[in-house]
């Protein structure tokens, strides 16, 4: 199980947002850390096939990220999602579930599971606009693992937890990185240092810094900051 | 063995938790399913309304057409950019509602998605049109050219335009000036009660003109199943 980016790259009339990205993922967890700006969703959105790039490929083992196989296997959580009105927790998973594949019967079985899973199983039934923002986020990671899926790409997924909320998906991450590719963007550095095995950092579309973190190279948070410093003093 | 044998015996034998369920189900083959199939469920998330639309203007056109057949073209005219508004908003919704994103990134794509809530709408539609024609003809005593152009000309018309407007406006924007457009066709159409569209013009040339409208539609819908095979990057969106 592989995830092959090669030379990936997303220009805009005369900027290059995504600047010839190339990475292999295995099995595993990888945390991407950047600045706004930096690329991190335009990234993320290729790799889900809802951008288009301007060069490169995406493969995840022989399908193309243009196919239906690539898209799968796929669970992607967007950094804002929206639903439609009258959409109960319920009827989101059910509808996502149709377009995923899932059968009716597999689907609402799956769905049961997933609320237990974040904890929403008394808002299953109510309507999304009840919602708050955290029951929004969990019902949004909900909707990415309905397919098990082998590729998981959450963007910013614990905004608007609350620290216990954040623990319990961190855990939850973990588990799913020891047989899947779990890709992550975040700017809580202590997110990335507590569930990735490795950090990808990502600076004007290009990833600066690729590998394991460990408690010998120092600090994470003090390592991305003097990144940002190098620009500003340059 | 009946029932409550079977239930006794589950209660007493509890079944042993299930191990490794999860790489069980990970081996299992993901099932394919077929564009009917998948077409077909799409069928309970179209909205009521779009339904309603039809429904009513079907209930409308019947009832003119036994209490007031002399009213039965203008009232039915006036109605169906209305209905022609309903499959454009179904076409629209993703965009409006923010889930373009999700239902892209999903297995069935949206322009798969699209496809189908077309598909399931285009044949809705079609019944009620087909419906309408033969009744012009037989209550307000038009010829088949004639009704088919009382009946396709608002429909079409509204369509492009709204399909049209939909392409260079986001957001609930596009409601609300597809639901001007409807109405101000709707409004030129009662304007002229009882006689909305030339019928002194030549069979030949209203035929030509409900050819253009429909090759028109068709481009305009191909357009928009064009544009939903990407999301439309917006720099500003991502800076």
């Amino acid at each position: 199980m592989e995830l092959r980016i090669n030379q990936l790259k997303k220009q805009y009339k005369n900027r290059t947002v995504v600047d010839n990205v190339s990475l292999c993922l295995s099995p595993g967890v990888y945390g991407l850390l950047g600045a706004n700006g930096a690329g991190k969703t335009t990234l993320m959105r290729m790799l889900c096939g809802i951008l288009q790039p301007s060069g490169g490929t995406v493969r995840f083992d022989r399908y193309d990220v243009t196919t239906e196989e690539y898209r799968s296997v796929l669970g992607y959580l967007p950094q804002d999602f929206g639903y439609y009105p009258d959409f109960t927790g319920m009827d989101f998973l059910l509808y996502l579930s149709a377009l995923k594949g899932l059968d009716r019967t597999q689907a609402k079985r799956r769905a049961a599971e997933l609320f237990q899973l974040v904890s929403l199983e008394e808002q299953a039934n109510r309507k999304i606009k009840t919602y708050s923002g955290g029951m929004k986020q969990r019902l949004g990671i909900a909707q990415a693992l309905l397919n098990r899926p082998k590729l998981l790409v959450l963007d910013e997924p614990t905004a608007g937890l609350d620290p216990k909320e954040r623990v319990r998906f961190r855990e939850l991450i973990a588990a799913l990185g020891k047989e899947n590719i779990v890709l992550l963007s975040t700017h809580i550095v202590s997110d990335i240092e507590h569930i990735a095995d490795i950090v990808l950092m990502m600076k004007d579309g290009r990833i600066i810094y690729n590998g394991a973190w460990d408690d010998s190279r120092g600090d994470l948070e003090a390592f991305y900051l003097s990144q940002f410093e190098e620009e500003e003093t340059q | 063995m009946n029932q409550r044998e079977k239930s006794w015996l589950q209660q007493a034998f509890a079944a042993p938790p299930p191990q490794r369920r999860e790489v069980f189900l990970r081996k299992l083959p993901t099932p394919a399913i077929r564009s009917t199939t998948f077409v077909f469920t799409q069928i309970r998330y179209i909205r009521r309304t779009v339904w309603a639309a039809s429904t009513l203007v079907f209930a409308a056109a019947l009832l003119c057409a036994y209490m007031m057949p002399e009213h039965l073209v203008g009232l039915t005219s006036a109605l169906l950019p209305f209905v022609a508004v309903t499959a454009v908003s179904e076409s629209t919704r993703s965009e409006v509602c923010g889930m373009s994103e999700l239902e892209t990134a999903s297995r069935f794509s949206r322009k798969s998605l699209l496809f189908a809530r077309l598909t399931i709408l285009g044949i809705l539609h079609g019944i009620l049109l087909a419906f309408l024609i033969p009744l012009f003809g037989r209550f307000a005593m038009l010829s088949l050219v004639q009704s088919g152009t009382q009946v396709l000309i608002p429909y079409l018309l509204t369509t492009i335009l709204c399909l049209h407007v939909s392409r260079h406006v986001a957001g609930r924007e596009t409601s609300y000036l597809c639901t001007t457009v409807a109405a101000l066709i709707s409004g030129s159409i009662l304007i002229q009660w009882d006689t909305p569209l030339p019928l002194w013009w030549a069979d030949a040339p209203m035929l030509l003109i409900v050819l253009a409208l429909a090759v028109l539609t068709v481009l305009e819908y191909r357009k928009q199943l064009t544009n939903s095979e990407e999301f439309l990057w917006n720099y500003e969106l991502t800076n």
